[in-house]
């Protein structure tokens, strides 16, 4: 007996070393499918092919830095090229003086599709990514890609590339895609995205950013693998290899095995809410907090609430009118009232996140809609757009 | 003052409904010890509200110190003097769970592990409970704003000041005032409000749901198996996230799991007068139901009051009083449902949930289908919940429905496929369509679909342990 399990013990570490080849063999390729990339660099006064120019005026310039695009017009440029390769992933260099959005061009065969890209004012040079593949009409052996900016942009093109993502980079962004949470939104009491199947780096920024998420779920991949590991099970109990216990063990092992993994990425998700709201709120002075969503809001009311609620009602006027309810539940009794509708008796009006709102030189609070209160000071300040304003009597 | 508060706005209605389910037991105490005091906390909190609200209807009491002190301190009382004439004295009251072999060692180790997992969790939901402002929706429009509206006018209210101008009227005022209640009972308590004060009482019933999912388990299975259902429910993040925030769907949850455990435990009880004391807690805990939440009343307990009638009827054939115990389940529903409906009909409130029932357009809703499926089997919110129960249906099909099992899975299968009829057929189809609503319905049922899955689990063991022993 003792020999026999020595045996078998034998013959299992064989067909482990047999499978740890064979992986290693079918893993050569890969070294083959490197990931392969097409650049075109627009900095010294390069000009990388040809690239067509339309609506742009003045027209785009070359220069050190790279392609200058200072258009009053809204308009775009576009290259036609033969692709060498696939294309998972396009990344684009850039300097800007504003903060845009621009449009990513490309096409499959007739038809031109656009995917918004947006960019920051930076004089050091940042790359964007737009999430091509989440896209179903992107085609990865594009012959054309393109840009669409707005009128009055200032931005500088370095570079556009447009490159694979070799099977080996692809299997790191789903696991790094396995483990990016998402964060505390308001949706998150109705459902829960859970883990997704990303497979680029602009795929994984994109990932919790645009909603609902284009990466398929990740439950597409277990149920897979669990049909894989049934029908194994089948197919060993049929050729008698197995004993059916045998295999409703195995597949009751998978099942758990998954279902645990599943719980400890959602239940990480879950901490990682009171691990940003520690973060960027707990931990911070009052005046810096910033809670979710909602940003600066709470940190802004709880400023102002002692005030308000010292008063029946009062003005509220947000850039949002969803902090109405907001401001209501945290000042009641104490109610907003729209500043169209201040009456006599009511003096005090919160002003949060409104840039427009402006102060005369006699005093008065003049919103971007027109709206002016009588003369009043500023009695407590949030911020330049976030204060409280109060009508002298 | 917080942790009296604390002790006081739990400990009082827990007390009370320990009362009223020994009161309800009478000399045939069907519960154990810890389990009576886990399903008294809920419903001791519910019917203390309850009998809060009638005498804030009939005009006697205000929402005040008085006002709580004769409703929660009177219901104590009575319930005291009930008790003590009925049962005189202590002995006897509890019983004892079935026997079960102890854990072997690797099953400590997993049963600690898993333990400690729960912990963190609980502790984080807790947390992000008390020390985050108000977040969602719900919070601030209905419970929470509803609670701080009810103890400034200090009486019911049908009307809700929004700001800008609105007033609000037969929207979130036709829901039942039961948990806005108990949070102006402990502001009341606390003498100020205090934001983690009243939203407290949910973690305590999140944790409360698992500890009951465990001892309904152990009613009829061992203590390993009431350990894996536990867990499983732990396990389900959407269910979590209730737990840690100052919704109602999860207190429902908790009501819907009590009546139909304890309707499902009276079917397979061997004595009948066990049986009544099961059917009339689970008659307390579905009338209880109505005054919880809007779907209580219209869609839950109609369904849970069909469990209770087809376990007496059925209980009928070998035991003629059981006849007794169907009038008297029909009297304590009837007293707890009928007042909430009559309120609700004079006052003319609706009886839907995020619509009024009547106000509905009937038709095919197209795209609910794919957004059914999308969120129970493509989101991360189940886990794998939804195939494993669904597997586990159509591999134990002779199980789940030719056996006592049968009525947990008909309750289920009734309830989640009209709330699904609703969504299809319905204008409310936008609640499934833009998941605000499909979810929430689910979390009400999560509770008793995992006391179902476990027990469905626990057979197909047993069916694999049978068939490697024969081979």
């Amino acid at each position: 007996m003792v020999k026999n399990a020595g045996g078998a013990r034998i013959g299992a570490m064989q067909s482990l070393r047999s499978l740890v080849i064979a992986c290693a063999l079918l893993a050569l390729p890969c070294s083959a499918l490197a990931a392969q990339e097409t650049v075109w660099d627009f900095t010294n006064g390069n000009a990388p092919g040809e690239w067509r120019v339309t609506g742009l005026s003045p027209a785009p310039t070359l220069g050190r830095d790279g392609l200058r695009i200072r258009s009053s017009r809204e308009g775009r440029i576009e290259h036609v090229f033969a692709p060498q390769h696939r294309v998972d992933l396009v990344t684009i260099e850039y300097t800007s003086m504003q903060d845009a959005e621009l449009l990513f061009l490309f096409a499959d065969g007739d038809k031109v599709y656009q995917i918004p890209v947006k960019v920051y004012a930076t004089a050091t040079p940042q790359e964007v990514q737009p999430p091509v593949t989440n896209y179903k009409a992107w085609d990865p052996r594009t012959e054309m890609v393109g840009i669409a900016v707005p009128a009055g942009l200032d931005l500088t093109l370095q570079r556009i590339t447009v490159s694979s993502v070799n099977p080996v980079e692809k299997v790191g962004y789903v696991l790094q895609g396995l483990l990016k949470f998402d964060t505390a939104k308001p949706y998150i009491i109705n459902f829960l995205w859970g883990p997704r199947l990303v497979f680029t780096p602009a795929e994984l920024n994109d990932l919790f950013v645009t909603i609902p998420p284009k990466a398929p779920s990740v439950n597409v991949l277990l149920y897979g693998l669990i049909v894989i590991v049934i029908i194994v099970c089948v197919a060993m109990v049929r050729s008698r290899k197995w004993q059916v216990s045998r295999a409703c063990t195995l597949c009751c092992i998978t099942v758990a095995t998954l279902w645990i993994a599943y719980d400890v990425r959602m239940g990480s998700e879950f901490m990682g809410y009171l691990q940003d709201d520690y973060n960027m709120y707990w931990s911070m002075p009052p005046e810096d907090r910033i809670f979710r969503v909602r940003g600066s809001f709470n940190a802004y009311a709880e400023m102002m609430a002692p005030i308000l609620q010292q008063v029946p009602e009062y003005g509220f006027v947000a850039g949002d009118e969803n902090y109405v309810d907001f401001l209501r539940y945290i000042t009641y009794p104490s109610l907003p009232v729209r500043p169209e509708a201040m009456g006599t008796g009511i003096t005090l009006l919160a002003v949060f996140n409104r840039p427009d709102a402006l102060m005369d030189a006699d005093g008065r609070l003049i919103l971007g809609t027109g709206f002016q209160t009588p003369p009043g000071d500023v009695v407590a300040v949030y911020d330049l757009d976030s204060f409280l304003f109060r009508i002298r009597q | 003052m917080t942790i009296l508060s604390i002790a006081i706005g739990i400990g009082v209605p827990a007390l009370n409904g320990w009362l009223a389910l020994r009161v309800l037991e009478g000399a045939h105490p069907v519960l154990a010890r810890w389990e009576r005091w886990a399903i008294g906390a809920i419903l001791g909190a519910t019917l203390t509200v309850f009998i809060q609200f009638l005498l804030l209807w009939s005009g006697i009491i205000g929402v005040n110190t008085a006002g709580l002190l004769m409703s929660s301190g009177g219901t104590t009382l009575v319930l005291g003097i009930v008790w003590l004439w009925q049962c005189k004295g202590l002995k006897g009251i509890s019983i004892a769970l079935p026997a079960s072999a102890p854990l072997p060692v690797w099953g400590r180790w997993l049963a600690g592990i898993a333990a400690v997992w729960i912990v963190l969790k609980l502790c984080t939901g807790g947390f992000l409970l008390i020390m985050s402002p108000p977040y969602y929706d719900d919070v601030i429009n209905n419970w929470n704003f509803r609670a701080k509206t009810l103890l400034h006018r200090n009486a019911l209210t049908l009307t809700l000041d929004r700001g800008y101008g609105v007033v609000d009227t037969n929207t979130v005022t036709s829901y039942p005032p039961s948990i806005p209640l108990i949070k102006a009972n402990m502001t009341i308590l606390m003498g100020r409000w205090s934001e983690g004060l009243v939203n407290l009482p949910h973690i305590v019933w999140y944790a409360l749901a698992l500890v009951i999912l465990f001892w309904q388990l152990r009613w009829r299975l061992s203590l390993g198996w009431g350990l894996v259902g536990t867990y499983l429910l732990s396990s389900i993040p959407l269910y979590l996230l209730h737990g840690s925030v100052a919704y109602a769907d999860l207190f429902l949850s908790i009501h819907v799991l009590i009546a139909v455990s304890l309707c499902y435990r009276a079917l397979i009880a061997a004595d009948g007068a066990h049986a009544r004391s099961l059917l009339l807690i689970a008659a307390l805990s579905a009338g209880l139901t109505a005054f919880t939440k809007n779907e209580g009343t219209v869609l839950l307990f109609p369904l849970l009051a069909a469990c209770i009638a087809v376990v007496t009827i059925w209980r009928m054939r070998n035991d003629p009083r059981a006849i007794k115990t169907l009038l008297l389940c029909a009297a304590l529903c009837a007293a707890l449902v009928l007042p909430w409906i009559a309120y609700k009909w004079m006052n003319g409130l609706g009886f839907g949930n995020a619509k009024d029932v009547s106000g509905l357009d009937i038709g095919w809703q197209k795209g609910v289908v794919g957004a059914l499926l999308r969120n129970s089997f493509l989101t991360g919110g189940w886990l794998l919940f939804f195939p494993c129960l669904i597997a586990l249906l159509v591999v134990h099909w002779r199980n789940a429905l030719r056996t006592p099992l049968v009525l947990i899975t008909g309750f289920l299968l009734c309830t989640y496929g009209l709330q699904a009829m609703i969504y299809l057929f319905t204008s409310l189809s936008v609640e499934a369509i833009y998941q605000t609503g499909y979810g929430r319905g689910v979390v009400q049922l999560l509770p008793t679909a995992c006391l179902l899955a476990t027990v469905l689990l626990h057979e197909a063991k047993r069916t694999l342990v049978d068939r490697h022993t024969n081979a």
